[in-house]
């Protein structure tokens, strides 16, 4: 409990016992009195009203004003509180609870029935209030005033007024108004029974209580008279007096009020009173129970240490992170700094203490002294040179110098004005002048700067490429449509339209790549359309080959070969070579169509064009890969199977051999089809005729064949050469054979298919093997003569011009099966059978071992006749058994059971604690630390321990820095 | 004219002696160094099996006390001086280097629970004992004591604040005494029926903990006159230490065989379970580095643990060591004393292995490549292996066993209920550091 209060009660108690002395006597009187002291109470807080109010106001309900009883500070002690403190006496309080208790009961019985003025809430409150009251009898608490009443300050100066007239004679008022209110209880006593007259005498009881108010002076002059005769010696005991007269503060300051001695004490003693100026404004809350109040103390004393404690942390920290620890810590760091704290280390500081030390430093110092250029010198010679200039010229250069800081301090303002600026429009207006300045800084508006830099480069294209994407340069917007509605009568519109198109027609235009040499992508461009042309020549000529050889069939002919089932077989072979080049050529025109269709698409062809490359990338991408893959499809009659997983590389949703060939543009390629024939093709006719002349029909046929098959490669020869730009191909014959050496899982044709990868190999020698090995039963002369012309067709093909084979494309549709062409792909391909030996290997490999231990020629005779050893000595080493391998049931995969014991001992089970993959940990042990791998420093370093200590040197805790 | 003139070489006829520095002749090319991780591996599996041959921790034996050591002081500045206090309340102060008592007397009647030095003399040093008396001594002034305080109850521990003449003691209420008083000059008391052990923070002066026969740990600060904070643990604390370098944390040897490291802004959870022993730790002490601590328990044996892992760097017994009941670390955190309740103080190195004395340069650095490469390769099986072996009384090893034993089952049937209860799968794990702290009072 603070002090002041201690000091109240102590002034207080005197005065107060006799009182409550009283109250003891009869409860209801008690309980009255306390009303009416209640009321006073109020008075004090503002509660008062005027007189006409006031006389109003009772006249309405007496208690109503004590219903307003709720707004005082002590509102806060309530019914729980209640509960919780019933054993509590308040210091104050002289009353114990029991009679409280009563008096509550008393309380209710008389107001139970007319007025609902009193709930048990309210009837405490008001005790405690009165207590309170009594408590503080001599004095007014100022601060509960000041507290309640901060709406209607006119009471509290009114209050104030009247407390200035109590303060004067406190002790007569109270004497009389103990007087007063005793005759009342005294009434009231005797009223008790009535309810009715009670109520009548507490309303009387008011009113009469304003009137003592107004007459006080009066009656205090009257009470003068019978007061005791005031000094030291005559102080009123309390037995003794039947008035009650408290004894107050005042009345024994009286007699020091003259001497000037006792001011100061004065003084704190009005403080205490709650007057003069450092008043004790708080009210004196109850004590909230000690065990709450410990809690609350240690949880703040806690929050407090924890605090202090917490302090500590960045060092704490710093130690449980550092990557060494020297012992003792903080000798240490004192040598750096007072308690660990680095001095702060500036350049000015630096260069305030720089020495020359090392002999460069030194030389560079002495030349600049040398030269005069040292800091002291050059200031002593500026000081110089301003001693000689005259008082104008001084004064012109101070003047230049302020206009300069003038015109600084301006533009700073002006930036600072302008960073202000919350515009939106505006900021937009100045990033669109920020962006415009930038492009004309690079020069990308009109012409590629070559200087820009690839950053640069990527933002202006991807600026580009935003401002392609808006409408905002297409006349769609509603102020254009509005405009071109309009008829563009105002220039300026007119003016804005047109440099719209303009800007529109900017974009739309292609983008001419900075390093781009056109000269090769139009020759590699050419010589591949001029492939095409060759190639479709080619099949051409195969078909017209072909229908001379049908015909042939047609006329007689003798021995075996006039048979008919030769005849027969002739037939059909001859039939499913044509429909493969019908095949073929249907493929190849589709995609020559196809082609077409995207760069009509597109307006203008451009290959291998950066600036197109940034925008149409997957364009580009998307249509390259499926031509790759129609050209697989022919070569290895599995076009299908690698279609399908170009489309999934790529993501296009082109499919295979759907593609319409418009009639019309049929038409336009048999119009310029038949004027050039390729003169390679034409002599490679007619040396296959002249064979044919000479040869027998079988290997003529077989021949047509092979030449189909060659057609195909010499096709897919130029291909390559035009399309080696983008190497992104399916290596399937690769990745087979990766697969076999692994051997884990069954090269099933239909599982690697889905597995392949594309990987940036050329197939044509992959794919050359193939077929070679597939048509390894043709005579290898004739093959080698042919590719011995194929090495320079290239030159022949580029005279060729149109694709002239279309004319056949149209009728023949064969569409390929899945199956037929998976089957066909891995035709002499026997992977499964590899496969299946492999595995076969290896179990016996990881099986049972016998060994012959016995040696050889060791008790055996050589010779004839000789009988077989009996006894021969063999070793099996235990292996796995087949039928338990984990692979046993599992046909497609070998499971690898046979493990290194030796390398065990090295291989750790799981990731060790700190790491999180096994690469880290790895990489961990990675680098060597020996001394043989690294210098000496390194190796110091990596060595040295986290945590050194000195030996016999004391390591002392920690000493707090910051205190 | 030729002139012979008379050159030799001292190499020549000079003997070779031990203390010729040569230079040692390297080359980097690494084809002449092949198999590096091989090499690195081997030599780390020498170091660790070096280091296990080499392991002898145990340097001596101090005996002099009739009965057994209950406590144990080190000096704070004496990095060779240490107090121990005896069951028949006997005192000495010990010259650690030669392994003698320097001073004794008969200072008590009953048990001395408590010594530890004064801060403000070196020659000072303070006892508490179950007579109900703390008494201050001074080894330059006889076998008298300079004062007696008497208390009201046995005191159980005593501690002594690092800088002002302000000792605590632990009895049935944990007493806050001024040198120069006669009466303590705070009475902190909540709850328990009494108190164990109370031991000052070094780095934060003004806080204290002791732990309570309530199962409690209490923290208290010298600025207010109310403890601050308490935490309720599944079992009794038995002791209490302090890291000497970090101000917040604290570790706390259980009845549970674990000991705690806690930090009191946050002790709803332990920051560091470490476990190992078989039997109630008795007390605990930390390093003056504040990397590590040891653990004396009554399972005879003392552990040494590193503050970051939560099982044991080494196990030190011997076979006539009995029940500890004190450890200490040195000043120098180069070893490590145990006072039992054979009545002898053992000295124990803190590194089992480590070689006593100066170290030339070369070893120094060829030790510390050793220690890189032993850290480097650890996880290794085999090195793992080796590094981890201790050999252990067959006591110790079967009480172990069925320690895991009972907590493996334990798991399992937690893990079953969990499989085939909802109820119980619903419930929340918790971990293993929570599972001895029940609460935190406030």
């Amino acid at each position: 409990m603070p002090p002041q209060r201690k000091g109240k009660k102590g002034n207080n108690n005197l005065p107060q016992k006799p009182k409550n002395n009283k109250n003891r006597k009869g409860k209801s009187v008690n309980d009255v009195f306390e009303a009416d002291d209640d009321e006073r109470s109020l008075k004090r807080k503002g509660h008062d009203l005027d007189e006409v109010d006031d006389y109003e106001y009772n006249a309405q309900d007496g208690v109503a004003s004590e219903d307003d009883e709720e707004i005082d500070s002590d509102d806060a002690f309530n019914d729980s509180d209640e509960e919780r403190f019933e054993h509590f006496k308040f210091s104050g309080s002289n009353k114990d609870k029991k009679s409280k208790k009563e008096e509550e009961e008393d309380n209710d019985e008389f107001s139970e029935k007319e007025i609902n003025m009193d709930e048990s809430d309210d009837g405490e409150e008001q005790q405690e209030d009165d207590d309170e009251e009594e408590e503080g009898e001599g004095y007014m608490d100022l601060s509960t005033m000041l507290e309640d009443d901060d709406n209607d300050t006119l009471h509290k100066d009114t209050v104030k007024a009247l407390m200035q007239q109590q303060e004067d004679d406190d002790s007569d008022d109270e004497a009389i108004m103990s007087l007063d209110e005793e005759e009342e209880e005294e009434s009231d006593n005797e009223d008790a029974i009535d309810d009715v007259k009670f109520i009548e005498s507490l309303e009387t009881k008011k009113r009469k209580r304003d009137e003592t108010e107004l007459a006080k002076k009066r009656q205090r002059q009257q009470e003068r008279t019978e007061v005791y005769d005031e000094n030291e010696f005559n102080l009123i005991a309390r037995s003794s007096t039947k008035e009650n007269k408290k004894l107050d503060m005042n009345d024994l300051m009286d007699t020091m009020e003259n001497e000037g001695s006792f001011t100061t004490l004065r003084k704190s003693l009005l403080e205490l009173d709650g007057k003069g100026k450092n008043v004790v404004k708080s009210a004196l809350e109850a004590p909230v129970a000690k065990r709450l109040q410990d809690r609350a103390d240690r949880q703040a004393a806690y929050k407090e240490t924890t605090k202090e404690v917490s302090r500590w942390e960045a060092t704490v920290n710093q130690n449980r992170q550092a990557e060494h620890l020297h012992f003792p810590l903080q000798n240490s760091s004192s040598s750096e700094g007072a308690g660990g704290r680095k001095k702060n280390i500036t350049s000015a500081t630096l260069a305030s203490q720089f020495s020359a030390q090392t002999s460069m430093e030194q030389q560079i110092e002495q030349a600049l002294s040398a030269a005069g250029m040292k800091d002291e010198e050059l200031e002593e010679f500026e000081a110089l040179q301003l001693n000689k200039l005259s008082v104008e010229e001084v004064q012109e250069r101070r003047q230049e110098l302020q206009m300069m800081r003038e015109l600084m301090f301006r533009s700073e303002i002006k930036a600072k004005r302008l960073k202000k600026i919350k515009s939106k429009s505006y900021r937009k207006l100045q990033r669109k002048e920020k962006a415009r300045q930038e492009l004309q800084a690079a020069g990308i508006g009109h012409e590629v700067d070559h200087d820009m830099t690839a950053d640069e480069q990527m933002k202006a294209a991807m600026s580009r490429a935003e401002e392609r994407m808006t409408l905002k340069h297409k006349n769609t917007s509603q102020w254009a449509k509005r405009a071109l509605a309009r008829g563009q009568q105002d220039e300026g519109t007119r003016e804005a339209i047109l440099e719209q198109l303009r800007r529109g027609e900017e974009l739309k235009k292609k983008v001419q790549g900075i390093h781009s040499d056109d000269e090769d992508d139009s020759g590699s461009d050419g010589s591949d359309t001029e492939d095409r042309d060759t190639i479709a020549n080619d099949i051409r000529q195969l078909q017209n080959e072909m229908e001379e050889e049908t015909q042939d069939t047609q006329q007689p002919k003798k021995g075996l070969l006039g048979m008919k089932f030769m005849q027969e077989a002739e037939k059909r072979k001859l039939a499913v070579t044509k429909a493969m080049v019908d095949d073929f050529e249907k493929e190849w025109l589709d995609e020559d169509k196809e082609e077409e269709n995207v760069d009509s698409s597109n307006g203008k062809i451009v290959q291998n064009n950066p600036g197109r490359l940034s925008f149409g990338h997957v364009k580009a991408k998307a249509s390259n890969p499926p031509k790759k893959s129609s050209d697989i499809q022919v070569e290895l009659n599995d076009a299908g199977q690698i279609k399908k997983l170009a489309h999934s590389a790529s993501h296009t949703t082109r499919t295979s051999g759907t593609v319409d060939i418009g009639k019309s543009a049929l038409d336009a390629a048999l119009d310029t089809s038949d004027n050039n024939v390729s003169p390679w093709l034409q002599q490679v006719e007619s040396r296959v005729k002249g064979k044919k002349a000479s040869k027998k029909h079988n290997t003529t046929k077989g021949k047509i064949e092979d030449k189909a098959e060659l057609n195909i490669e010499k096709i897919k020869k130029s291909r390559k050469g035009a399309e080696e730009v983008d190497e992104v191909t399916l290596d399937l014959s690769q990745t087979l054979s990766k697969k076999k050496m692994t051997a884990t899982v069954v090269a099933d044709p239909a599982t690697t298919t889905t597995t392949t990868t594309t990987t940036p190999t050329t197939t044509t020698t992959t794919i050359t093997k193939e077929t070679s090995s597939s048509n390894n039963k043709k005579k290898t002369t004739t093959t080698s003569v042919k590719a011995s012309q194929l090495s320079d067709d290239d030159e022949d093909y580029s005279s060729d011009d149109n694709n002239t084979g279309m004319i056949h494309a149209s009728n023949n549709k064969v569409a390929f099966q899945q199956k037929d062409l998976v089957a066909r792909a891995f035709a002499n391909d026997n992977v499964t059978q590899e496969f299946e030996l492999e595995k076969a290997a290896t179990i016996k490999e990881q099986g049972d071992q016998t060994e012959d231990l016995t040696l050889p020629g060791w008790g055996s005779w050589g010779g004839k006749g000789m009988k077989k050893k009996k006894n021969k000595v063999m070793k099996t080493t235990k292996g796995i058994d087949p039928l338990k391998r984990k692979d046993a049931k599992l046909m497609n995969v070998i499971i690898n059971e046979k493990r290194n014991k030796k390398i065990e001992k090295y291989e750790i089970t799981q990731v060790p604690y700190p790491f999180q993959t096994m690469e880290q940990y790895e990489r961990s042990l990675r680098a060597p630390v020996g001394k043989e791998w690294n210098t000496r420093d390194t190796f110091q370093k990596a060595t040295k321990p986290r945590v050194l200590t000195k030996l016999g040197t004391v390591i002392n805790p920690l000493d707090a820095p910051f205190k | 004219m030729k002139v012979k003139a008379l050159s030799r070489s001292s190499n020549d006829y000079v003997r070779e002696r031990s203390q010729d520095l040569h230079k040692v002749q390297r080359n980097l090319n690494p084809t002449i160094h092949p198999f590096e991780q091989g090499r690195e591996y081997v030599r780390a599996l020498n170091t660790v099996k070096l280091e296990r041959m080499f392991a002898k921790p145990f340097v001596g034996a101090l005996n002099g006390h009739i009965d057994g050591v209950y406590s144990m002081a080190k000096h704070p500045t004496r990095l060779a001086s240490m107090i121990s206090g005896s069951g028949d309340g006997e005192i000495r102060v010990w010259d650690i280097s030669d392994q003698r008592t320097t001073w004794s007397a008969n200072a008590h009647n009953g048990i001395v629970q408590g010594v530890c030095a004064g801060a403000t003399d070196t020659s000072r040093f303070l006892s508490c004992s179950q007579d109900k008396t703390v008494k201050i001594w001074d080894t330059n002034s006889g076998s008298d004591p300079i004062h007696t305080y008497v208390g009201k109850y046995a005191f159980m521990s005593l501690s002594h604040h690092r800088k002002d003449p302000l000792f605590a003691t632990a009895g049935n209420s944990v007493d806050v005494w001024d040198e120069s008083r006669s009466e303590p000059i705070h009475e902190f008391e909540w709850g328990a029926d009494s108190y164990q052990s109370v031991k000052f923070n070094q780095v934060e002066t003004n806080i204290l903990a002791s732990t309570g026969t309530d199962r409690t740990i209490v923290l208290y600060d010298l600025r207010t006159s109310q403890p601050i904070s308490k935490v309720v643990m599944a079992m009794r604390t038995n002791a209490i230490a302090w890291n000497p370098i970090e101000a917040f944390t604290f570790a706390a040897a259980n009845e549970d065989h674990n000991t705690y490291l806690f930090d009191m802004r946050n002790m709803e959870s332990a920051h560091n379970v470490f476990k190992d022993h078989v039997s109630a730790v008795m007390d605990v002490d930390f390093a003056p580095t504040g990397q590590e601590i040891v653990t004396g328990s009554y399972d005879r044996t003392l552990r040494l643990y590193n503050i970051n892992q939560g099982h044991s760097r080494d196990v030190y017994h011997t076979k006539r060591m009995q029940r500890i009941f004190s450890v200490q670390f040195s000043m120098d955190s180069k070893f490590v004393l145990s006072g039992s309740d054979d009545g002898n103080i053992r000295l124990w190195k803190a590194n089992a292995s480590e070689k006593l004395g100066v170290k030339d340069w070369r070893e120094r650095h060829h030790l510390a490549y050793a220690a890189s490469l032993k850290e480097r390769f650890k996880h290794m099986d085999e090195i793992r292996k080796i590094d981890r072996h201790r050999p252990l009384p067959g006591d110790v090893r079967r009480a172990d066993r069925m320690k895991k034993t009972i907590l493996s089952s334990e798991k399992r049937k937690d893990e079953n209920r969990r499989k085939h209860s909802k109820k119980y799968a619903e419930e929340k794990r918790i971990p293993e550091r929570k599972k001895a702290i029940i609460g935190v009072a406030k």
